[in-house]
């Protein structure tokens, strides 16, 4: 029951707040809030059952032989505390971000409803059970996407819509087609097609790979299918910073992370031999998107090609066969997370306080809002892979996962993608700390040396001292490190 | 070891004090209630390092799993030179800085970046397993940055720029080299590297890694480039630690990661001794062209940091003989990191010298001179044990490189002077541009490094520093310590005597930096070869683009029929589009089941 309870943890106070006038300020906020602690708190008491073993599922008959199925294994946890956590940050940004703006309970009631589809996506136990969230993910962000209403936002929305319906039904595709040769399948750890007959058809398994790779990669922003990102940094702050962090990039990979471990199981992916062609499109899209972010002025729009990049280091864990890969890949889903949320809340501080939207009006800008840019420093820092931060973790799994899954040209990937990230992160920092300030800011809320409102301040402050002390405590029972290594454990069986 | 050691070596706090003593410091400089007594407590950062350095034995250390990936902090018998190095001139340069950079935010700017490297100095010694190495060294050169760019403006953001990108692909290459090694590691320990590197099938390949990527630090040929830029460019104080202390550090990371003494490896021992013989006279030369005083001493730290090379080169090549080579790195680090970081200091001392007397202007020029005839290998100091620690390492090198070596080593001491004489006349022709005495807080620090040139190194009991030390002022060493310095006096005098003098109004020669120049030539004509290329594709493109556009239009505008159905179509695109799709999967469910069936 209890997985059922954290999807509608967030699910019935997003319909509630559909119907709340918009002027219900207090009504709004205390329902948002109080669905996330609640959802927190759940999450809290799964972890614990989960890590003694125990597994909680939920299971009805949609129509005979098709089960909606939730679950929580380890695997789901992950991706589950991941947007439940960001989530409370996020809507607490989004409060401060929005409140006293039109279409409020539009904007919030989706929020939720999009939180829900994502903690779905992570606890769907089979095939079916997630298309449906996947799918209800990606209605449910539209809006979100097009809250201005202005023609900018609109032709976003269309390209996202274009981009990731096609990207689903691809997804359908696959799903059906494996089914007419498997029969149904549960996610299983290990793998479910191991124990099937469908292995005798090797070239079908390899097509609906590719398939699911195509269909995934979409909301992934797999080169080439990764123009709607960029061009959806037109949405408010705590959409983009949901968008790129948790829901929609992340809803891909788990997909690909089901996919790869628990349909066709790593082992069987190896002998198909899928997996180097998976590393390559990964590698491609790390460096692609790198050497497009350096080219971006557009804070947002630099933000949004590194995270077409950094998301496809998951894809890249997943793709190295062997345990150490595969942790880091896992890792990095959580950790990257954490950072490009607390660079898209920045950046939206950045914006919302002084109307700097631009890397070149940024001149100065760690006087005039320090504890904001501090926590920019420390993630983005976090992103180029500095030691001891969480991203430096994610960066020695991988290159320790390429080097023992016999791929060290990998290893140069991650390095030159290193040195690209350097080159896009680091002359922000720059400019923004060691730059006089010689021209006054396009608008200026507030007063010097002040951030502004909590609201705004408290969320990116909270990811950036997670960034620190996760990567601090790497090998702490608490870690992302640690869970990673339990999921690879019941993974490689 | 007395029981006050032992209680030291044994407990986590006292290990973590010595890494965290700076850090805690500069984090009371970011909280506004408490930053005026953590500045007064800035200088003082290093004590703990410099006390564990002299009282915790060699071979203490401690394991902390609860820290990062499983933290070791330990100190071997060539940590501890390198820690008592590095808090000496840390401490003398911290005791400066108020000195050097005025007093307010910019001071607590710089102090904030100077604790912080300081941290990463101090802990990368004490590492013991290659994670805290790895974290604890990238806080040293990231933090680096906010003191070679403090100054602001063209000349420092350039130096800047080129340090922190040659920083990155520096620690690019080290981690490489470190994830290869890991590779073949059970646990992370700093002490089995070299062994793993000797069984790895690509020893060669991580060698080569390692050697380049600490290499930046260390100012090894040919990314050196940004060293001269930076020390220029960094207050004096700064300039005294990268020299000093931080460059020490990449010589280190060599002498604890190469598989020095567990493999021979023939081709880069020989290319150790080959580049740092090179070098040597590379940085001699270039040096000598050069009108900046601090340029001058950065080409000295890249040609000694040659001779140092050379070390290195002979323990990869001659496993049997790696103890002496490893020894004669770390004493020749000791005497060239407190030389280099006393000259630098002197340079500060020198910007006062309008408002000195005769007699202290004689004085300090004394005092320059001194560290300078050390570099020389002057015996009874510094330079006369570590130059004797070299030659007993270089006998051992296998084949004919020892007389080769022997000669070419002897003659770079000539070098060595005639440069540092030159630093010195280039100095004494820049007017100081501070009109009142030097403050104690500038002079003391400055003459205490000079002085501890020439007693330190006498009053070390450990390991065999004691008998490197008689050795060197045996008295059948004696003439072939003291012929370079002479030789090199001849020919200033010669010199001076035919009317020779350095000129500073012609610019330098050989532009600081030296590759940098044709280097920065080379990206800046490939990226307008680039911009020509693109170019006319770029506007063919958008010509296409336009009249593609035009056409349409034209097309649209003669049919407003049509038109309004574009827009139609462009309302509903995206709802046709779901219709679409919904059918196609009806249909294909449909098929599906049927050809199940």
């Amino acid at each position: 029951m209890i997985p059922a309870l954290i999807v509608l943890s967030s699910a019935i106070p997003g319909v509630l707040i559909f119907i709340l006038a918009e002027d219900s300020r207090t009504a709004r906020i205390t329902l948002n809030l109080s669905g996330a602690i609640l959802k927190l708190l759940l999450i809290a008491y799964l972890f614990h059952g989960v890590s003694q073993g125990r597994t909680f599922d939920l299971r009805f008959a949609l129509m005979p032989g098709y089960d909606f199925v939730l679950q929580a294994n380890a695997l789901a946890l992950l991706f589950v505390s991941l947007s439940a956590v960001l989530w409370l940050l996020t809507t607490i940004y989004a409060i401060g971000y929005l409140e006293g703006s039109p279409n409020l309970s539009r904007f919030f009631g989706f929020f939720s409803l999009c939180v829900s589809a994502t903690t779905g996506i992570a606890l769907a136990a089979n095939p079916l059970t997630f298309l449906i969230f996947y799918e209800t993910l990606t209605l449910a962000t539209y809006p979100l996407v097009v809250h201005h209403g202005d023609r900018e936002s609109l032709a976003a929305g269309r390209t996202y819509l274009v981009y990731t319906l096609a990207g689903g039904a691809v997804v359908f595709l696959a799903t059906m087609w494996l089914h007419s040769l498997a029969g149904p399948l549960a996610f299983t750890q290990g793998g479910a097609l191991r124990a099937t007959g469908a292995t005798a058809h090797p070239d079908q398994l390899v097509a609906i790979f590719a398939l699911f790779i195509a269909g995934f990669g979409v909301k992934t922003g797999l080169v080439p299918l990764h123009s709607w990102l960029p061009a959806a940094m037109v949405a408010p702050a705590p959409v983009s910073a949901l968008l790129h962090a948790v829901a929609v990039v992340k809803a891909g990979a788990f997909g690909i992370m089901r996919v790869t471990y628990e349909v066709f199981g790593i082992e069987l992916a190896d002998d198909l031999g899928v997996l180097i062609p998976l590393s390559i499109v990964a590698c491609v899209t790390i460096i692609y998107g790198s050497l497009r972010a350096l080219a971006q002025d557009d804070l947002k729009k630099r933000l949004a090609y590194s995270t077409v990049s950094q998301v496809s280091y998951i894809v890249l864990g997943i793709s190295l066969f062997g345990p150490l890969g595969t942790i880091g890949g896992l890792a990095h889903l959580v950790h990257q997370g954490i950072m490009k949320i607390t660079l898209f809340f920045c950046a939206g501080s950045f914006a919302e306080t002084l109307g700097v939207k631009k890397v070149s009006q940024m001149n100065g800008i760690g006087r005039r809002m320090p504890l904001t840019m501090i926590a920019f420093t420390i993630t983005a820092l976090g992103m180029i892979g500095i030691p001891p931060l969480v991203g430096f973790i994610s960066k020695w799994y991988l290159g320790l996962g390429a080097v023992t899954a016999l791929q060290p040209w990998v290893l140069a990937v991650l390095m030159a993608s290193t040195l690209l990230n350097a080159a896009y992160f680091l002359p922000i920092i720059h400019v923004a700390w060691f730059r006089e300030r010689t021209e006054p800011w396009p608008v200026d809320h507030g007063t010097p040396g002040v951030d502004g409102s909590w609201w705004l301040l408290a969320p990116p402050l909270v990811t950036a001292a997670l960034t620190i002390i996760l990567g601090l405590l790497a090998e702490m029972p608490f870690s992302v490190q640690t869970w990673a290594q339990l999921i690879v454990r019941r993974e490689y069986l | 070891m007395t029981a006050a050691a032992t209680g030291l070596a044994d407990t986590q706090v006292a290990w973590l004090a010595v890494i965290n003593m700076p850090l805690l410091i500069a984090l009371g400089l970011a909280i506004p209630r408490l930053w005026r007594p953590a500045l007064a407590a800035a200088p003082w950062a290093p004590l703990p390092a410099l006390i564990f350095a002299l009282l915790v034995p060699a071979g203490a250390g401690i394991e902390m799993d609860w820290l990062f990936m499983g933290a070791i902090l330990d100190m071997s018998a060539v940590d501890r030179v390198f820690l008592l190095l590095t808090a000496l001139v840390w401490l003398a340069a911290g005791a400066s800085v108020r000195g050097h950079i005025g007093a307010g935010e910019h001071l607590r700017r710089f102090s904030g970046f100077y604790l912080l490297s300081m941290a990463g100095n101090i802990g990368l010694i004490l590492a013991g397993d290659v994670a805290s190495f790895y974290v604890l060294f990238a806080l040293m050169s990231y933090a680096a940055y906010g003191l070679i760019v403090h100054e602001q403006g063209l000349r420092a953001e350039r130096a800047a720029r080129i340090y922190i990108g040659m920083t990155v692909m520096g620690e690019v290459l080290l981690l490489s080299g470190l994830i290869l090694a890991a590779a073949e590691m059970d646990g992370l320990a700093l002490a089995d590297v070299p062994a793993a590197i000797a069984a790895s099938e690509q020893s060669a390949v991580i060698v080569g890694l390692l050697l380049a990527g600490l290499g930046v630090k260390a100012g090894a040929l040919p990314v050196h480039v940004w060293l001269p830029l930076a020390y220029a460019a960094a207050p004096t104080p700064a300039s005294a630690t990268l020299s000093g202390a931080m460059s020490a550090a990449g010589l280190l990371g060599w002498l604890v990661l190469l598989p020095i003494g567990e493999l021979e490896l023939a081709g880069w021992g020989a290319w150790g001794m080959t580049a740092g013989m090179i070098t040597a006279y590379y940085g001699i030369v270039i040096g000598l062209l050069q009108r900046d005083p601090k340029i001058v001493l950065a080409y000295s730290s890249i040609s000694q940091m040659g001779l140092m090379t050379i070390a290195v080169g002979i323990g990869l090549a001659a496993p049997e003989h790696a103890p002496a080579a490893v020894l004669a790195a770390a004493i020749f680090a000791l005497h060239h990191g407190l030389c280099k970081s006393a000259l630098f200091l002197g340079v500060g001392v020198m910007r006062h010298r309008p408002a000195m007397g005769a007699r202290a202007r004689a004085l300090l020029i004394a005092g320059l001179m001194l560290p300078a005839l050390a570099m020389a290998g002057l015996p009874l100091t510094s330079g006369g044990v570590a130059k004797t620690a070299l030659k007993h390492a270089v006998h051992d090198a296998p084949g004919a490189w020892p007389e080769l070596l022997g000669t070419l080593l002897s003659l770079s001491s000539t070098g060595t002077l005639l440069l540092l004489i030159h630093f010195v006349m280039v100095l004494l022709q820049h007017e100081g541009s501070e009109p009142e005495p030097p403050p104690a807080r500038i002079w003391i620090p400055w003459a205490l490094l000079t002085g501890s040139v020439a007693v330190l190194i006498w009053l070390l009991p450990w390991s065999d520093i004691p008998r490197t030390a008689r050795e060197s002022i045996a008295v059948d060493s004696l003439w072939s310590s003291l012929w370079p310095i002479v030789l090199g006096i001849s020919i200033v005098w010669a010199a001076y005597r035919l009317g020779f003098r350095a000129g500073l109004s012609a610019p330098p020669l050989v532009p600081p930096g030296d590759l940098l120049a044709p280097l920065e030539r080379a990206c800046e004509w490939l990226r307008a070869a680039a911009v020509k290329v693109i170019a006319p594709v770029r506007a063919a493109a958008a010509g296409i683009a336009d009249a593609t556009a035009a056409g349409v239009a034209g097309a649209l505008h003669s049919a407003r029929g049509l038109l309004d159905l574009e827009r139609a179509m462009l309302r509903w695109t995206t709802a046709i589009l779901i219709l679409i799709l919904g059918i196609t999967i009806l249909v294909f469910i449909q098929v599906w089941q049927v050809w199940r069936i």
